[in-house]
C-alpha cells in the first residue's frame, strides 16, 4: 500500500479498491501525506466565506421590488435597468472613462518615477520609496477630503492661492471627470511606483547594453528594449488599476456626485437609499452586472500575468542595473521623486489647517484668530470615535490572521498536496476577486439578514466580510512565499519521520513567515481604508474608523473629521513603521 | 396587487414584531400612574438596564447636546447614538426587524418614516404624562390608546446663501429666482431627503416643467447633510443652497459667519417627532430618554433655533408627507429623489 493510500485509511476514509465519494480527494502517487481533515475544513471555510455571499447577491437579482407588484422570482430588475438604456450607457460609459483614465495617469506617474528611482541617479529614491510605503497607513478617504480641500473650485486652497497669485481662477474644478481621474490616479501611484521599481531593479542589463553597443539612442534603447521587457509588468499593473478604479467607491461618492457623475459603485449605493425602504433588488441586479464586468477584466489580467514566463527579468545572473546619468538634468529627476511625498503631504496639510478652524473657512491672517483646538478635544473624547478605533483593531487583527492562516493551508495544500481537487480550493480563493467593496457588502448583508447566523449588527459581520474580500490577496501573498521553498526541505523531513504538523511548524511558517507577516500587515492595513463594505454592515456600536469619517464628513464636521483623520494617519503609520522594524529586527524583510 | 404585496410584507414584519415585545414595555407604554412617579419609575428601571440606543436624524450639535446633557441627568444610563439621514435610519431599522436584531429603543426623527414605522409596526404607540402639554392637533394618537409620536420640533428648508459672494438683494427669494443664469453651477444640494422634500415642493408649487428648467442650472449635488450643506456655503464653495435648514443657518449667523438664509415660496416642514420602537430591548431607558427629549430636550432643540409647530412663522409651511399614507409617500420621495439626480446629472 503506498504512503498515500495510507495515509487516507487512516483518516477512515478510503479502503481497498473500491470506489467511494471520498476518492475525489484521493491524491496522486506522487503526493505526500495531507490529512484529508485538513483539506475538508479548509474547503468547508472557503465554502462558507465566499459561495453564500455569491448566491445571495445573484437570488436577489431576481427578487422584485416591493412596489413593483410582482410575486416570485423575475428579471425585472434586470428590464429596470435595460429600460433606461441611455442612463445605463452613461453609467457605464462614466465607469469606464474614469477607470481608464485613472489607470493610464497612476501608471504614467508611477512608471516614470520607478524608472527615476531605478534605472537613474536621480536623488531622493529613498524618500519616495518611503512615501510610497507610508502611502498604505493612510486611510484613502482621508486623502480624498484632504484633496476636495485643496481643489474645490471656489474655496479649494490651490485654487485660491493661485488666483490670488495671477488673478485667474479656478485653474482646476476637482469636481468634474477630469478631477476623479486625477485624485484616483495620485491614490494608485504609490503602487504602481513600488509595482513597477521591481521590475526595473530586476532588469538584465546586459540586452540595453547590447543595443548601446550597437550604435542605438538612448530613445532607441528604451524603446526597443526596456519598454518590452516591462511590458508585461505595465499591462498587468495597468489591468489591476483599471479594476481597482472599477470598484472605487469613494471618490465616485465624494467627488463624482457633486459633479452629476454617477458611475456603477454609486448606483448601487444610490439604489438603496431613493426611498425609505432600501430596494435590494435593483442594487443587486447592478451588482451582478458589476461582478460581470470585474470577471471579464480579469481574464485578460490572467493571461498577461500566466505568460509572464516569457518575459523573464530576473535570472541566475548576478548583475547590477545599469542606472541612467542624468546630468544637469539629475535635479530635476529628484524633484520628480519628491512628488511622491509630495502627493502624500499636500492633502494632509489641508486637513491640518481645518483641525485648528472651528469650521470650514480658506487660508487667511482674518482666519487665524479664530485658532481652536477644540476639534481635537471633541474628537478624542468621543465615545463613538474611540470605539471605532477599538472595534476597527479587532476586526482587522482578527480579519488579517483568518485570511493568512486559511490561505496559508490553501496554498500549502494546493501547491504540495496531491489531492485531486485541490485546484478547487484555489478557484474558490479567487472568486471574491470579482466581489467589488460596495458589492461584497450589499451580498454580505444580503446573507446575514436572511440567514439565521446571529452576526448583524455585531462586528463580526464585518470580520467575515473582510476575510472574503481579501483572501485573494492573502493567498497570493502565501502562494509567492512557498514556490520560493524548495519541496526538498519537505521531502527530507518526511523521510526522517517528521509529521505534516511538524513540517508546518518547524520548516514551512518559519521560513514562510515574510511573505505570511507581509500578507498580514497589508490585509491589516487595507482593512482599516476599507468603507465600502462596512459602510453598508455597521450598526450602532459596530462602528469603523472609516465609517466615522464618512458620517463626519456626511454632516459637516469637518474640523472634527480632520483632527481624528489626522490622529488616526499617525496612528496606523507608526503601527506600520512598528510591524516593519519588527519584522527586521527579527531578521524577516517583509518587503 | 402592489398595495397587496407591500401588505403582506407589513403583515409579516408586524406578526414577527409582536411575538418579541416584551411585557415590561406593553405595561410601560401604557402608563397610567402619577407624574411625579413616572421619571423615578423609569430612572430605576433604566439603572438596571445600563444602556439606551437611540437613533435621530436631528442635526448639528443639537442631538449632539441632548446626548450629554442626558448623560450628565443619568450618569448611569450610558446613551448610545446613530445619527443619520432619515433614509439610514429608515434602512437601518428595516433591516434590523427582517433579521429579528433589535437595537435601537427609541427614535426623534422626520414624520415621513415614523408614517412608515408605524405602518410596519416597528415602533408603538406609549403613553407619557408630557404629553398633556402638547395641542391636541400635534399629538398622533393610536386608535388603540396612546400616542405614536408628538411633534417635538420643527426644521424648515430654505435657502442658505454666502452673505461675502451674494447680496441680500441678489439672494433668491423665490423658486423662479434660482433660475438666475448668474448662479449658474454654484448652487449645491442635497440627495438626501432634505433634497428630496425640496423637489416635491417645488413640483407642487411650480409644476414638472419649472422642475426640469433647473438641469440648465447645473446644480452640484451632495449625499450630505444639510449641517454639511450649510458650511459648504459659509466656507464659499458654493454661493447657495435651497436645502439649508433655517435652525442650522441661525446658528452660524448668530455666531457671525458669512451666511444668510431666505424663505422661498413654501417652506417643505420636517416636523420631527420622538417614537418608541417596539422591540425596545432597554424600554426603561428607552421612556426615559423621549421623556427627556420632550422635556429638557425642548429647551436644548430651542436653543438650536428649532421650530415649534404652534408658533407662527413670516413664511409658508408645508408637508410634503401629509395626506399620504406611508407607502405612497415612499414613492413620491422615490421619484422626487430620481427627479433630483436627473437634474443634477451631466451628459
Amino acid at each position: 500500500m503506498s504512503r498515500d493510500q495510507a495515509a487516507l485509511d487512516g483518516s477512515g476514509t478510503a479502503t481497498g479498491g473500491s470506489r467511494t465519494f471520498l476518492d475525489i480527494f484521493r491524491p496522486s502517487r506522487q503526493g505526500r501525506d495531507y490529512p484529508l481533515w485538513l483539506f475538508i475544513p479548509c474547503a468547508l471555510a472557503l465554502l462558507y466565506l465566499v459561495v453564500p455571499p455569491l448566491v445571495f447577491i445573484i437570488y436577489t437579482s431576481f427578487v422584485p421590488s416591493m412596489d413593483s407588484g410582482i410575486i416570485g422570482l423575475t428579471f425585472h430588475n434586470f428590464f429596470n435597468i435595460f429600460e433606461s438604456l441611455a442612463q445605463f450607457e452613461t453609467l457605464v460609459w462614466n465607469s469606464l472613462v474614469f477607470s481608464v483614465g485613472s489607470a493610464f495617469w497612476a501608471l504614467l506617474f508611477g512608471t516614470v518615477m520607478a524608472w527615476l528611482a531605478e534605472r537613474t541617479n536621480a536623488p531622493f529614491r529613498m524618500v519616495a520609496y518611503v512615501a510610497a510605503f507610508v502611502s498604505f497607513a493612510v486611510p484613502g478617504l482621508i486623502k480624498v477630503i484632504g484633496w476636495i480641500l485643496l481643489l474645490g473650485p471656489e474655496a479649494g486652497f490651490i485654487n485660491l492661492s493661485v488666483k490670488w497669485l495671477i488673478g485667474y481662477g479656478p485653474i482646476f474644478d476637482i469636481f468634474s471627470m477630469s478631477g476623479m481621474v486625477l485624485v484616483e490616479g495620485f491614490l494608485w501611484t504609490p503602487i504602481v511606483f513600488l509595482l513597477m521599481a521591481t521590475p526595473f531593479r530586476s532588469m538584465d542589463p546586459s540586452l540595453e547594453e547590447a543595443a548601446v553597443v550597437a550604435g542605438s539612442t538612448d530613445w532607441q534603447v528604451f524603446w526597443k528594449v526596456t519598454f518590452p521587457m516591462a511590458t508585461p509588468s505595465v499591462l498587468s499593473v495597468l489591468i489591476l488599476t483599471f479594476i481597482r478604479s472599477l470598484e472605487a467607491f469613494e471618490i465616485p461618492a465624494l467627488v463624482g456626485l457633486p459633479a452629476g457623475i454617477e458611475v456603477m459603485t454609486t448606483q448601487i449605493y444610490l439604489e438603496l437609499s431613493e426611498g425609505y425602504i432600501p430596494e435590494y433588488g435593483n442594487a443587486s441586479a447592478y451588482s451582478v452586472l458589476l461582478i460581470g464586468v470585474v470577471g471579464l477584466c480579469l481574464w485578460p489580467y490572467y493571461r498577461v500575468t500566466q505568460h509572464a514566463h516569457r518575459f523573464t527579468t530576473i535570472t541566475g545572473k548576478g548583475f547590477q542595473p545599469r542606472r541612467k546619468d542624468l546630468g544637469r538634468w539629475r535635479w530635476l529627476g529628484g524633484l520628480a521623486l519628491l512628488g511622491l511625498p509630495a502627493l502624500q503631504l499636500l492633502p494632509l496639510t489641508a486637513l491640518i489647517w481645518a483641525s485648528f478652524m472651528p469650521y470650514l473657512i480658506v487660508p487667511s491672517w482674518e482666519a487665524l484668530s479664530l485658532f481652536t483646538f477644540n476639534n481635537y478635544v471633541e474628537a478624542f473624547s468621543d465615545d463613538k470615535i474611540l470605539r471605532s478605533i477599538m472595534n476597527n483593531l479587532t476586526i482587522s487583527i482578527v480579519s488579517a490572521t483568518a485570511c493568512v492562516g486559511v490561505a496559508f493551508i490553501t496554498a500549502w495544500l494546493v501547491t504540495r498536496s496531491a489531492i485531486k481537487w485541490r485546484w478547487t480550493l484555489d478557484r474558490l480563493t479567487m472568486i471574491p476577486l470579482v466581489f467589488p467593496g460596495i458589492v461584497m457588502g450589499v451580498a454580505v448583508l444580503q446573507t446575514y439578514l436572511t440567514v439565521p447566523i446571529p452576526v448583524y449588527g455585531t462586528i463580526w459581520i464585518m470580520v467575515i466580510a473582510f476575510s472574503a474580500r481579501y483572501l485573494p490577496y492573502a493567498m497570493r501573498f502565501s502562494h509567492a512565499g512557498l514556490i520560493g521553498i524548495h519541496k526538498e526541505l519537505e521531502e527530507s523531513a518526511t523521510t526522517s519521520g517528521a509529521s505534516w504538523g511538524n513540517v508546518a511548524r518547524k520548516i514551512m511558517i518559519p521560513l514562510m513567515m515574510p511573505a505570511l507577516f507581509a500578507g498580514w500587515i497589508y490585509i491589516f492595513l487595507i482593512t482599516i481604508r476599507e468603507l465600502s463594505v462596512a459602510l453598508l454592515l455597521y450598526s450602532p456600536g459596530s462602528e469603523v474608523i472609516s465609517v466615522v469619517i464618512w458620517e463626519l464628513w456626511e454632516n459637516g464636521a469637518v474640523g472634527t473629521l480632520s483632527a481624528f483623520a489626522l490622529g488616526i494617519s499617525v496612528g496606523t503609520v507608526l503601527i506600520a513603521s512598528l510591524f516593519y522594524k519588527l519584522s527586521r529586527s527579527h531578521g524577516l524583510d517583509v518587503r | 396587487m402592489k398595495a397587496l404585496y407591500l401588505t403582506v410584507a407589513l403583515i409579516f414584519l408586524t406578526v414577527s414584531a409582536a411575538w418579541g415585545q416584551s411585557d415590561t414595555l406593553k405595561k410601560l407604554a401604557n402608563y397610567s400612574g402619577p407624574a411625579a412617579d413616572y421619571e423615578k419609575m423609569l430612572h430605576e428601571g433604566a439603572k438596571k438596564e445600563g444602556k439606551v440606543v437611540w437613533y435621530t436624524s436631528l442635526g448639528g450639535k443639537s442631538w449632539k447636546t441632548i446626548k450629554a446633557e442626558f448623560a450628565k441627568k443619568y450618569p448611569d444610563v450610558k446613551i448610545e447614538v446613530y445619527r443619520a439621514g432619515s433614509k439610514d435610519i429608515s434602512s437601518k431599522a428595516f433591516a434590523e426587524a427582517k433579521a429579528g436584531k433589535h437595537l435601537a429603543d427609541a427614535t426623534e426623527t422626520t414624520p415621513g418614516i415614523m408614517q412608515l414605522f408605524r405602518e410596519a409596526k416597528i415602533t408603538m404607540p406609549y403613553t407619557s404624562p408630557e404629553h398633556k402639554r402638547w395641542p391636541d392637533e400635534h399629538q398622533i394618537k393610536a386608535k388603540s390608546g396612546g400616542v405614536w409620536w408628538v411633534t417635538d420640533r420643527e426644521s424648515f428648508i430654505g435657502l442658505g446663501y454666502n452673505t461675502k459672494k451674494l447680496s441680500k438683494e441678489q439672494a433668491p427669494k423665490s423658486f423662479d429666482d434660482l433660475l438666475n443664469p448668474a448662479l449658474k453651477g454654484k448652487i449645491v444640494m442635497s440627495i438626501l431627503s432634505t433634497g428630496d422634500r425640496m423637489i416635491g415642493t417645488m413640483l407642487k408649487v411650480k409644476g414638472r416643467e419649472y422642475v426640469e428648467k433647473l438641469k440648465a442650472q447645473e446644480f452640484k449635488l451632495a449625499k450630505i447633510s444639510g449641517t454639511a450643506t450649510r458650511d459648504l456655503i459659509i466656507s464659499g464653495e458654493f454661493l447657495a443652497s435651497p436645502s439649508v435648514f433655517r435652525n442650522h443657518a441661525l446658528v452660524k449667523i448668530n455666531e457671525g459667519a458669512p451666511l444668510g438664509w431666505n424663505a422661498l415660496d413654501e417652506v417643505p416642514t420636517n416636523a420631527g417627532g420622538s417614537s418608541l420602537f417596539r422591540n425596545a430591548p432597554h424600554p426603561h431607558a428607552a421612556l426615559l430618554l423621549i421623556n427627556f427629549v420632550l422635556n429638557e430636550g425642548q429647551q436644548i432643540l430651542q436653543k438650536f433655533y428649532y421650530g415649534m409647530a404652534w408658533k407662527d412663522y413670516p413664511f409658508k409651511r408645508v408637508y410634503p408627507e401629509r395626506g399620504l399614507s406611508a407607502s405612497q409617500y415612499n414613492k413620491k420621495l422615490k421619484e422626487w429623489n430620481k427627479l433630483l439626480r436627473a437634474i443634477g446629472r451631466r451628459g
